[in-house]
């Protein structure tokens, strides 16, 4: 019900943007009305088409103030690769009147162009010249604020990205856009707040229901070492992608849009694990609950992409005989060891994968890691 | 009966020259925003449209990225393109728009450099030329089928430069 709602709001939206204004308040000015009359004219015609440029360029001849004519000529030139004619005439639209072109333009630079600075300058200028809310993107997919997060995450900014989307989706009367959910989401997500992230996806759900948030949830879940919901919801992902319940713009690629590849790539992942056999003495249980066994990892150096491309499971040596083995043997040397985590350099014999120091997790012990006797691992690289 | 039909071709035919009255001057438009035309100083005469008439933009079909494996395999592309050594660091956009056409292949590329205002520079020419070199062997384009029938089509990629890094494949 809510996401059809919204749809019907998104439709009045985008039409709306697509008509003239109401000619009748020009009738007071005869040349500026026939200029309204003529971008009617203008847009029986395809976007973009001859005709259609020609009428606009009439009317803005009649009245060279109608800041519609621009904005509608420039249009195709942003859809179509060819951003500094756009460039040229939505400048004199929001030169004529900011507060309606303004959202548009901050939009287009956005999606269109990744120009984040120019993005946040637009929201930020039509901000100082309102008294009221400053309304929603030139499409209607975003509130200007979550626009402006999303914009500072582009830059790098995910605190105050994050800042900026909670503040205005907990705000009272906010707009709620079709994905602000999902992008709550991903921000959780890669600040490490797993549950957070699960949550703001469930209720994504409510919202608009699209393979996404499964995506985003299985590598939440991954990263929980919840192996379990993690395939689950790869597969409902891929179920769902097939079927296009997916973000979708053809004017091409939304913020954190996947793709079936994205899927597919991370269920090949799924049955890809390091296993860390610990030589250990005796039994593990003496230093590790049965229950710690799975753990988080990241790569230290950040800068290698297949950080995320193996899970890792520690088991002791003696569960070797039980496991099939592809590859043999690698040194791991255990770097630095407190109560909660181990880091370890490890070297993996695949040739694109250089030297690396990963740090393992455990979860939460009702025995405080104590391995102290762990100064070298014997890891093997086992692939499921 | 056939009296009554020329009536109704010939108040059609007067509705239609109502309609495109007042545009005398059409010359200084393409038939749509974005339309390359031949040029036989910079395209390859082996490149043949199959109905350039009738040739669309990518965003009128039901998959705009027309790409084999989406935009994932795009930009998995020119993942390992490796880009010459420049002395200075460079920013801006770099943007080529071409045609596919109904086989799929590609031709007549148009190239425009810009910086973050959107105003024109030029990148290292060796820079330029290794992404406009890999963007013209990309061979995974989808013939694109509207309607039934086949149809060429333009495309564009944009790429973000920061510090001579591509750092964005847009849109």
């Amino acid at each position: 019900m809510i996401k059809k709602y919204i749809f019907l709001i998104m439709v009045m939206l985008i039409c709306s943007s697509h008509g003239p204004p109401n000619c009748n308040l020009y009738k007071k000015n005869k040349d500026c009305y026939r200029a309204c009359k003529e971008a009617e004219r203008a847009i029986k015609f395809r976007q973009g088409t001859r005709f259609s440029q020609k009428y606009f360029d009439q009317s803005i001849e009649r009245c060279p103030s109608f800041a519609y004519s621009y904005y509608e000529k420039a249009v195709p030139y942003a859809k179509r690769g060819q951003i500094k004619e756009w460039k040229i005439l939505i400048d004199k639209a929001v030169t004529i009147d900011p507060i309606e072109y303004l959202p548009f333009r901050g939009w287009y630079h956005f999606f269109f162009m990744h120009n984040y600075e120019s993005t946040i300058a637009d929201i930020n200028k039509l901000d100082s010249l309102m008294t009221y809310d400053i309304g929603v993107s030139g499409d209607g997919l975003y509130h200007l604020n979550i626009l402006k997060a999303l914009a500072f995450k582009g830059l790098g900014k995910k605190k105050e990205a994050l800042s900026i989307l909670q503040q205005q989706i907990n705000s009272k009367d906010h707009y709620q856009g079709l994905y602000d959910y999902l992008h709550l989401g991903v921000l959780y997500l890669e600040n490490n707040e797993f549950q957070a992230a699960i949550e703001a996806l469930d209720k994504q759900k409510e919202v608009n229901d699209i393979s996404e948030l499964y995506y985003y949830k299985a590598i939440a879940f991954k990263h929980l070492g919840v192996q379990k919901m993690y395939k689950t919801n790869l597969n409902r992902a891929l179920e769902y992608y097939k079927k296009d319940k997916k973000m979708m713009n053809p004017y091409r690629q939304l913020p954190d849009e996947i793709f079936q590849l994205d899927i597919e790539k991370e269920m090949e992942i799924v049955n890809k694990e390091i296993i860390l056999f610990i030589d250990a003495p005796n039994d593990l249980s003496s230093c590790i609950n049965a229950s710690q066994l799975n753990v988080k990892y990241e790569s230290v150096s950040k800068k290698i992409k297949y950080k995320e491309d193996y899970r890792f499971t520690v088991l002791p040596k003696s569960e070797r005989a039980n496991r099939q083995i592809d590859q043999e043997y690698l040194l791991c040397t255990v770097y630095e060891m407190n109560q909660d985590s181990i880091t370890f350099n490890i070297e993996l014999l695949k040739p694109e994968v250089k030297q690396d120091r990963y740090i393992a997790r455990f979860g939460k012990s009702k025995k405080p890691f104590s391995c102290d006797f762990l100064q070298e691992m014997i890891c093997s690289f086992y692939l499921k | 009966m056939t009296n009554y039909m020329k009536y109704l071709y010939l108040i059609f035919i007067l509705l239609l020259f109502h309609a495109c009255m007042g545009i005398t001057d059409t010359s200084k438009y393409p038939r749509h925003v974005g339309d390359i035309p031949f040029d036989s100083q910079l395209d390859d005469v082996n490149f043949e449209p199959c109905n350039e008439k009738k040739a669309l933009t990518h965003y009128r079909f039901g998959d705009p990225d027309l790409y084999e494996g989406e935009k994932y395999m795009i930009v998995h592309e020119f993942d390992n393109l490796v880009l010459p050594e420049m002395d200075s660091l460079q920013s801006g956009y770099i943007t080529i728009r071409f045609m596919v056409n109904c086989n799929g292949q590609t031709g007549r590329f148009r190239v425009e450099q810009l910086d973050f205002d959107y105003k024109d520079m030029r990148f290292n020419e060796a820079f330029l030329n290794s992404i406009l070199a890999k963007t013209v062997s990309l061979n995974g384009w989808i013939p694109a089928i509207r309607d039934n029938k086949p149809h060429d089509y333009y495309k564009y990629l944009t790429f973000k430069i920061i510090d001579n890094k591509i750092v964005d494949i847009l849109p």
